[in-house]
């Protein structure tokens, strides 16, 4: 059992693209904890998608062992975070685990919002700070302006502030230094009974979950039995051990110590982010603090475009689950899409992240319709419903009100662009709080929005108008009364379910006309007129013809090539099964993939 | 039971850049080879037909430009024929002419070997729609074509037209009708144009070199030439034929009511006892193949659910429908079984279905939209 007074437990809080994965490369290669075959880029990521996004979507933690200048050999527990604002839950309990953090800033792009987000949540968790100024070695870096930024941030001194380029390697000989110099060892008393922070697991087919835990107190070992505090279940544990670059078993872990365990836990979501595990015999008798089951935020129908396919569609998302608590789904119907399923997404780059996932790993071609977040309805007979669905809204009449989730959220700007980005904050329905100041080049805007109006494209937008420099950082979701209607899309009468949305009521006329329109275009011409209407309750609000086809034969039965046409009409209604039927109109997939694209 | 023999002429003087028939650039020796070719498929096609089916109802020369065939080529050929089969005492003998390449001693000696239907390829009056098709005759080409029919005494011959061509408006259309109408021909196939894959024409028109016209206007040259064709006197028998009573074509009713057929020559298609093959697309492997005694065949699918797909698809092309005891008798079920049955209910509704006793057919306003009602028919 190593001395926990030389552990050293620590994550990076950086902003996207600030260099959190290079420095990680940077200090595996500085421990020698990769060997130059085996350093790829970025390390830490581990999903294609993740490298590709350059975001880490898993956290995952990494052992390193240093020898430092006074001569001791110190064990480093680097612990990765989610770097979006969709896993600001996960990332609290990833540095619940920590003791230290390394604050990385770009000297070129400046502090953004999601660095003071996850700066914020290290200072509650009282970690110690090592202010890092990354990039120094770009022509374009302003290391003085943003130095005086980290210090107007944190509080700290100018010559605290260590300046490094992970891609160069400069500084990084310091940096490993003030690691041990700064960041208290873990605390925590071995002796006392079992208690571990789960933060982060990923499954295995072989062996079942694998649990990333620090041990808080206590220590565990193989064969012993353990229990997971909010659900109770009970297991065996078959190995414990630290990540290097592959799994290393130990004979145990014990207090202030990071690394997994395996139990044959079957289910990922027996292993929830923030759980406390602890005996099954001799349970400590409380569990750490700030756990919260993570609840979907998003919500969205995903349906096979080919009806045949639920079934493929459902044990991918099946598989999906096994390695992704924070997934839901339960099964739906639509008169339009057929069989499908509602799915619960933490925020919009989860949902992308199913979607491309169903796509490359599961071939899965799916339709989804426009995803919405989980409104509070409160009826008139005193009763509260919760509706993650457009067609589960129950009918206008028996409404008394409607609540929807806001959250109070920061914007990082330099001034110039807070005319343009506070236009943007009014049309997505945000209240202003109030600007402040921290330095003469950047703003803090806050402002509440409702979630369902910053979380499509609010980022993108925000990004563009600011020429790429305003950060935009949320908190977690509260709910507050709100003036929505459900807009449903009527095609020659018929409701088409999947195009319904719960739309603030000032929204409601322009999405109506901007969709009905985008319809018009896109449903091809039938044998009927097709007349396409956006209404709410029985209130038309816009309408769009689509004007009935008045020729479709082939003039010639080419001589007596018959099996030619025959073939064509085959292949039409091989074609025909994509199709979707609303009444007797047949509604390709675009139309549904466009109503999701809509500009507003 | 009959036959109807189908020869493809696989040759043109020039290629058009609409057309997408299996055709080459013409050549003496190379006609000479083929008809050695053919002549050996021939012979070996006839084994296959047993003896008491080898009469021919009709015969159709088609291409290609048959009318540039030697008068060698033709009587070798029609020799052959007569070798072979016995021709019904009606027979119909069709035979396609491009009007430059006619003369009255070629049109003389095709009625002596027995052509009794000349169809001309005049596809329009308009020189510059013509020339948008690539088409070399000339307006007096098409008079004098014509001219030289009835001259020559020919009580039966067709007119090909097409409409629908780039930049062709309705005045357009309607002068190419006044003048086909008053050439009172007893057949008129008015076909609309089809640009089709991997042609030059569909290279033009993707660049947007070309503009078709739309599909309003489309429906709207259609219906116009059905009306003006209905108030002269002729009868539109399927999708893009027209004629006046009794001068119906026989050889293209019998593609589209099922009878057998045997083609001959590359790309010829055959139906004979409800199979269907067709040679390839290709004169050299054809020639290759033959001289070597093989016939270069490929065989369609033999499912009987292809034969019923097929059997709705062309029944209801025509004007007189889907015969329902025939289709009954030939499947072992009615019509109704092979057709979505809430489909058919909501088309006749609509008025674009009207079945009666004996058959099911396409209404006036059901017809435009053959291709569209068979595709949500057909189950």
């Amino acid at each position: 059992m190593i001395d926990k007074r030389y552990i050293r437990n620590f994550s990076i809080i950086a902003h996207i693209d600030h260099g959190k994965s290079t420095l990680a490369d940077r200090l595996l290669e500085a421990t020698a904890a990769v060997s130059e075959r085996m350093m790829r880029e970025q390390v830490l990521d581990d999903m294609d998608l993740e490298r590709e996004r350059g975001i880490t979507i898993k956290a995952h933690a990494i052992r390193l062992d240093y020898k430092a200048s006074d001569s001791q050999l110190y064990q480093f527990n680097l612990i990765d975070t989610p770097g979006h604002v969709d896993f600001t839950y996960e990332v609290s309990r990833s540095l619940a685990a920590c003791e230290g953090v390394l604050l990385v800033v770009d000297a070129a792009q400046g502090v953004e919002a999601q660095t003071v987000s996850n700066l914020f949540l290290a200072l509650q968790n009282n970690l110690a700070i090592i202010p890092v100024l990354n990039k120094i070695d770009l022509p374009s870096a302003r290391p003085e302006e943003v130095a005086k930024q980290i210090t107007d941030l944190i509080g700290c001194q100018k010559e605290e502030i260590l300046y490094c380029s992970a891609k160069t390697g400069q500084g990084i000989g310091e940096l490993l230094e003030a690691i041990v110099k700064q960041i208290p060892p873990p605390p925590g008393d071995p002796t006392k009974p079992l208690k571990a922070l789960v933060f982060d697991s990923v499954y295995d087919s072989y062996r079942g979950a694998a649990v990333y835990l620090k041990i808080v107190e206590g220590s565990v070992r193989k064969g012993d039995r353990i229990k997971f505090f909010s659900h109770g279940k009970q297991f065996e544990v078959d190995e414990v051990g630290c990540r290097r670059l592959q799994n290393m078993p130990l004979p145990s872990l014990s207090a202030g110590e990071v690394g997994y365990l395996y139990a044959g836990i079957k289910e990922v979501s027996d292993t929830r982010v923030g759980d406390t595990i602890t005996f099954a015999q001799y349970p400590a008798d409380a569990p750490l603090p700030g756990f919260v089951a993570v609840k979907p935020m998003v919500f969205s129908g995903l349906y096979p475009a080919i009806a045949e396919d639920y079934t493929e569609l459902r044990e991918a998302l099946e598989k999906l689950k096994l390695n992704d608590a924070s997934l839901s789904f339960t099964p739906e119907t639509s008169t339009a899409l057929g069989f499908g399923f509602r799915c619960g997404f933490l925020g919009m780059l989860h949902m992308e992240i199913i979607q491309e996932r169903l796509s490359r790993e599961y071939n899965q071609t799916i339709i989804n319709t426009v995803p919405n977040v989980e409104y509070l309805v409160y009826l008139k007979d005193q009763t509260v419903v919760t509706v993650d669905s457009p067609t589960e809204m129950p009918d206008a009449g028996k409404i008394d009100y409607i609540e929807e989730p806001y959250v109070d959220s920061q914007i990082i700007t330099p001034p110039d662009s807070l005319g343009a980005i506070m236009r943007l904050c009014t049309d997505r329905r945000g209240i202003y709080k109030n600007t402040e100041y921290p330095t003469p080049a950047r703003a803090v805007l806050s402002y509440a929005f409702p979630l369902s109006e910053i979380i499509f494209d609010f980022y993108d937008k925000l990004k563009s108008i600011s020429r790429g420099y305003a950060s935009l950082d949320y908190d977690i979701p509260y709910y507050m009364k709100s003036n929505l209607v459900k807009l449903d899309i009527l095609i020659n009468g018929e409701p088409v379910d999947a195009l319904s949305v719960i739309i603030h009521r000032d929204k409601a006329y322009k999405y109506g006309a901007s969709l009905t329109e985008k319809l018009r275009i896109l449903i091809p011409r039938q044998m009927f007129e097709v007349v396409i209407q956006a209404a709410i309750g029985g209130r038309i609000l816009a309408r769009a013809t689509v004007k009935p086809l008045r020729k479709n034969v082939t003039a010639k039965c080419y001589g007596g090539d018959i099996t030619r046409k025959r073939k064509l009409l085959e292949r039409q209604k091989e074609g025909k099964k994509r199709l979707k039927q609303v009444g007797r109109v047949e509604i390709p997939q675009e139309p549904f993939l466009a109503a999701l694209k809509i500009e507003d | 039971m009959s036959l109807s023999l189908y020869i493809h002429f696989p040759f043109c003087a020039n290629l058009c850049g609409y057309c997408d028939f299996y055709k080459t650039t013409y050549h003496t020796e190379q006609e000479q080879i083929y008809l050695d070719a053919l002549r050996t498929e021939l012979r070996l096609a006839v084994n296959d037909v047993p003896v008491e089916s080898r009469v021919l109802d009709s015969i159709y020369i088609g291409g290609g430009t048959p009318s540039l065939a030697s008068f060698h080529f033709l009587r070798d050929l029609i020799d052959d024929i007569n070798n072979y089969f016995r021709l019904a005492r009606d027979l119909e003998f069709s035979f396609e002419i491009n009007p430059e390449s006619l003369d009255s001693v070629k049109l003389e000696y095709l009625k002596k070997i027995g052509v009794n239907r000349p169809i001309f390829g005049i596809q329009s009056f308009n020189l510059r729609l013509l020339k948008t098709l690539d088409r070399k005759h000339k307006l007096e080409d098409s008079f004098r074509a014509v001219y030289l029919a009835r001259a020559l005494g020919f009580a039966n011959f067709g007119v090909d037209m097409i409409f629908g061509l780039p930049r062709q408006s309705a005045k357009l259309l309607s002068d190419d009708l006044n003048q086909v109408i008053a050439l009172e021909p007893p057949h008129i196939s008015y076909y609309q144009l089809t640009v089709e894959k991997g042609t030059p024409l569909e290279k033009k028109v993707t660049a947007g070199k070309l503009r078709l016209p739309d599909n309003d206007l489309l429906a709207a040259m259609y219906r116009g030439i059905s009306e003006e064709m209905k108030k002269h006197g002729y009868f539109r028998y399927e999708v893009s034929s027209f004629a006046r009573p009794g001068f119906e074509c026989r050889h293209n009713l019998r593609y589209w009511e099922e009878g057998d057929f045997l083609g001959l020559g590359p790309s010829a298609h055959s139906f004979i006892g409800n199979r269907r093959f067709a040679n390839l697309s290709d004169l050299s492997v054809y020639i290759q193949k033959l001289s070597k005694g093989v016939r270069p065949l490929i065989f369609d699918t033999d499912s009987i659910d292809s034969r019923i797909s097929e059997a709705i698809m062309l029944g209801l092309r025509t004007a007189r429908g889907i015969e329902r005891e025939h289709f009954a008798r030939r499947f072992g079920m009615p019509v109704e079984k092979a057709l979505r049955e809430e489909t058919l209910r909501a088309l006749i509704d609509a008025g674009f279905i009207a079945p009666d006793s004996s058959h099911i057919r396409l209404t006036d306003s059901g017809l435009p939209l053959a291709d569209e009602i068979i595709r949500r028919l057909v189950k």
